[in-house]
């Protein structure tokens, strides 16, 4: 933990005295025992026991962000060791924020400005890491490292032939200098992979490889000079083979994709167009009517309705003014604004959360998790049994006793084991894609079967998010043609959703019209004063109102009134209906209005209406074993905090990938539990495969049907990567 | 041009600070005053323009 100490760092975005204190107060209530802060160069100084990320947290919770450098790390280690390089991230001095993605084996490091990113290399590397400084990436890691395999592959594959005749055509000189590239070239990987692990004091499988290959080709250089037996074809098969299964695994692990923050268009102050990511804090932008708010900021002039869908999943308009917080991705629907940026291009809310829900992970769950213990005691009960059959055979002559040694090492592998639960997964999946559905997280397909309790985000979800005006006409209904004229001149949704829920009578011109922001329109119809608006409106400009959320005045007198709602979903009540036998159902919604109850009262489940998104990934957080079913960014936290999460695709693109699962139709989320349900049967299935497989060739290879049956290294190393491609088939056949 | 029940200053009817009140809206140079005109509506129409609301 730290101890008392000062960290210096510069804060940007700040425009006035009364952002110093915000970011004060944000830092001390961050757990700084002291803070100063600097308007006019914004550097800014925390004292006491607080680590660098709780400060950058702090001041971008504020709304406010801190000037860093981003710092690309690849970092070569075991998927193992992940969880020990987040600790090193987490307690280095200069790191802010960091994202791991042991996909592909990069960090994303956001390191003070004011310090140097080789100090963090230097520590890193003085913690065990072998680690490498990134100048931006044009190819990305993974995709070089599957080149690098296939040379690695092809290499070999080009030298095998030639190492094979020579030895078999009795020149084994011949076959030992064409050996060396297969071993030294293709295989180095191999042994870098075995030297790493050891010096970690821990086993893999690149230990079993080198191991196996090393002792073949070594014994064989000893037998080239001394007129022994050689075995260099095994030892160049065996790792063509290895090579053969990592190039598949690769292939896969490419497959892996990431997400960013789409690009707006921003406009300056000046009019001058500029690419929204090429904005930085502390500039002006204008946003009109009808265009995305290209950047997070405070408003400073001007006012409108904005549609923060993509943040709150509700589609009914906020209305902001000045000093207001706005988030990229809104859109400004009715208005002119004047926004001062705090942040943008990769630094916004949504690009901060595009890039952690795309930052993928498969964790190990369940059998898996079983599994992956085994497969840790695995390496080393193998090199046992390999010391064990040398020793048994050794009086056959060390020649055979060793073949017998290599051959176990060679035959034995945990990758299988590890295979097991992916291959049964992918195949699931595919099953999946074809019928629309995007697992994103194979453990969470795992975990599906598991659930207990789900929760749905109710507007987008279980209605269509698109607004109804549900009208009661009251009065003369000859003055509605003048209530339907004004509407129809305002492009607002709640404006839409009443003009098409009026007569389809002739509408008349309209002499004078004018928007009131958050409020309602009002408007001249043939000599006819008209407003229609909220009950607030309403109720400043006639006595006794009706009932219902939107009330419309001709001359001062109510001639209908309306309730604006979503529509259920077709197919949602059959939906709620299915699960209710097997799970606990619960519809949480930021919608605080009547309509929420309606629908649960329609559904027949309970509702908790009007959370916001950290209320309702609270709510998620406290449900034990709970599946959260949303669309709209408002739900990406709900869906990450969530046992599992589940997104509709017709929502916001960013929360499609927040989701463990991306569904197209709630219905579809019958499918993935019946999948779910067959899918644990499976992995048993596989492990169980890659188990006794192992078991089998371990003893043929150990020489328990000696001397009727030898399996000599190579075809251990064959049988070995046939093992994965067994399990493979195993979970396609069964499906 | 519109002139603004709270300060007497001539408003455009672009301005985007509106309010109706009895069937007839009005245009206010800013937030500040549309909102004092909205705490007390009859003050101001009756008592006329008061100039710009102290905060």
């Amino acid at each position: 933990m730290s101890e008392e100490k000062k960290v210096k760092f510069r804060v940007v975005g700040m425009h006035c005295a009364t952002c110093v204190s915000t970011v004060s107060k944000a830092l001390s209530a961050a757990g700084a025992s002291q803070a100063s802060v600097d308007l006019a160069t914004g550097n800014a100084e925390a004292y006491g026991k607080i680590r660098p990320s709780a400060i950058y947290l702090a001041v971008r919770k504020a709304g406010y962000d801190v000037d860093t450098k981003e710092v690309i790390i690849s970092v070569n280690i075991e998927p193992d060791e992940g969880r020990r390089l987040e600790n090193a991230l987490s307690e280095d001095p200069d790191v802010f924020y960091y994202s791991y993605n042991p996909a592909s084996r990069i960090a994303r490091v956001k390191v003070n400005s004011l310090s140097d990113p080789d100090g963090l290399v230097d520590r890193l590397r003085k913690s065990g890491f072998d680690v490498k400084l990134m100048e931006g990436i044009n190819r990305s890691p993974a995709e070089a490292e599957f080149r690098s395999l296939v040379l690695s592959l092809v290499t070999a594959i080009a030298f095998v032939p030639f190492v094979l005749f020579f030895q078999y055509s009795g020149r084994p000189v011949l076959a030992f200098l064409l050996s060396m590239p297969i071993q030294f070239y293709s295989g180095l990987r191999y042994y870098r992979g075995a030297f790493m692990a050891l010096k970690n004091r821990t086993t893999n499988m690149d230990v079993l490889v080198s191991l196996s290959a090393g002792t073949a080709w070594a014994y064989s250089v000893y037998g080239v000079f001394t007129g022994g037996t050689v075995f260099f074809d095994a030892a160049s098969l065996l790792i063509t083979f290895v090579l053969l299964g990592k190039v598949i695994e690769a292939y896969l692990r490419g497959k892996i994709s990431a997400f960013k923050a789409p690009r707006w268009t921003a406009r300056l102050e000046d009019g001058a167009v500029v690419d929204s990511w090429s904005l930085v804090p502390g500039q002006a932008i204008v946003v009109k009517a009808g265009e995305v708010v290209p950047a997070d900021g405070v408003v400073i002039d001007g006012s409108g309705e904005v549609d923060e869908s993509i943040l709150t999943g509700e589609s009914r308009p906020v209305r902001k003014a000045a000093s207001d917080p706005v988030v990229a991705g809104s859109t400004l629907i009715s208005g002119f604004i004047k926004v001062h940026v705090t942040r943008a291009g990769e630094d916004t809310y949504f690009s901060q959360i595009a890039r952690e829900v795309s930052e993928m992970t498969v964790s190990p769950y369940g059998m898996q998790r079983l599994a992956d213990r085994a497969a840790s005691y695995f390496t080393p009960a193998v090199i046992l049994i390999a010391l064990v059959a040398f020793a048994y055979w050794a009086r056959l002559g060390v020649g055979i006793a060793i073949l017998f040694a290599i051959s176990v090492l060679a035959a034995a592998c945990p990758c299988a084991l590890g295979l097991a639960t992916p291959i049964a997964v992918l195949v699931k999946v595919k099953r999946l894609a074809i019928k629309g559905i995007v697992v994103r997280k194979g453990d969470a397909l795992e975990k599906v079967k598991d659930v207990k309790t789900i929760i749905f985000d109710k507007t987008g979800t279980l209605t269509t998010g698109e607004l109804v005006a549900r009208p009661v006409f009251l009065g003369d209904a000859g003055l509605l043609k003048h209530v339907k004229a004004v509407e129809s001149m305002s492009p607002h949704p709640v404006a839409r959703a009443i003009v098409n829920a009026m007569p389809s009578d002739k509408t008349p011109q309209v002499s004078e019209f004018y928007e009131l922001p958050g409020e309602g329109v009002y408007g001249i119809s043939e000599g006819h004063v008209v407003i229609v608006g909220t009950r607030d409106l309403a109720a400043k400009n006639c006595k006794s109102l009706p009932e219902g959320d939107v009330i419309a005045l001709v001359d001062g007198v109510p001639v209908a009134s309306f309730i604006i709602q979503d529509k259920v979903r077709e197919g949602a009540r059959e939906l709620i209906e299915w699960f209710k036998k097997d799970y606990e159902v619960i519809i949480a919604t930021g919608d605080p209005s009547q309509f929420s109850d309606e629908v649960g009262r329609e559904l027949g489940v309970k509702v908790i209406k009007g959370l916001d998104p950290h209320e309702k990934a609270k709510l998620v957080r406290e449900t034990e074993k709970c599946m959260f079913v949303g669309d709209g960014v408002n739900d990406a936290l709900a869906i990450k905090e969530a046992f599992v999460g589940v997104s509709l695709s017709s929502g916001a693109e960013l929360t499609k990938q927040a989701g463990d699962i991306v569904i197209n139709v709630p219905d579809a989320l019958r499918t993935v539990i019946n999948e779910s349900k067959t899918l644990e049967g499976r992995i048993k299935e596989n492990i169980a495969w890659a188990f006794g497989y192992n078991a089998v060739f371990l003893a043929l290879a150990g020489g328990v049907l000696y001397p009727s049956f030898i399996l000599m290294p190579q075809y251990a190393a064959l049988a070995m990567s046939m093992n994965s491609v067994v399990v493979s088939l195993w979970s396609f056949i069964r499906g | 041009m519109k002139v603004d029940p709270v300060c007497g200053m001539e408003v455009d009817e672009r301005s985007e600070h509106r309010a109706i009140y009895k069937g007839r809206i009005y245009f206010f140079c800013s937030r500040e005053c549309k909102e004092e005109f909205e705490r007390d509506p009859e003050a101001y129409l009756k008592g006329g323009p008061k100039g710009m609301p102290h905060k």
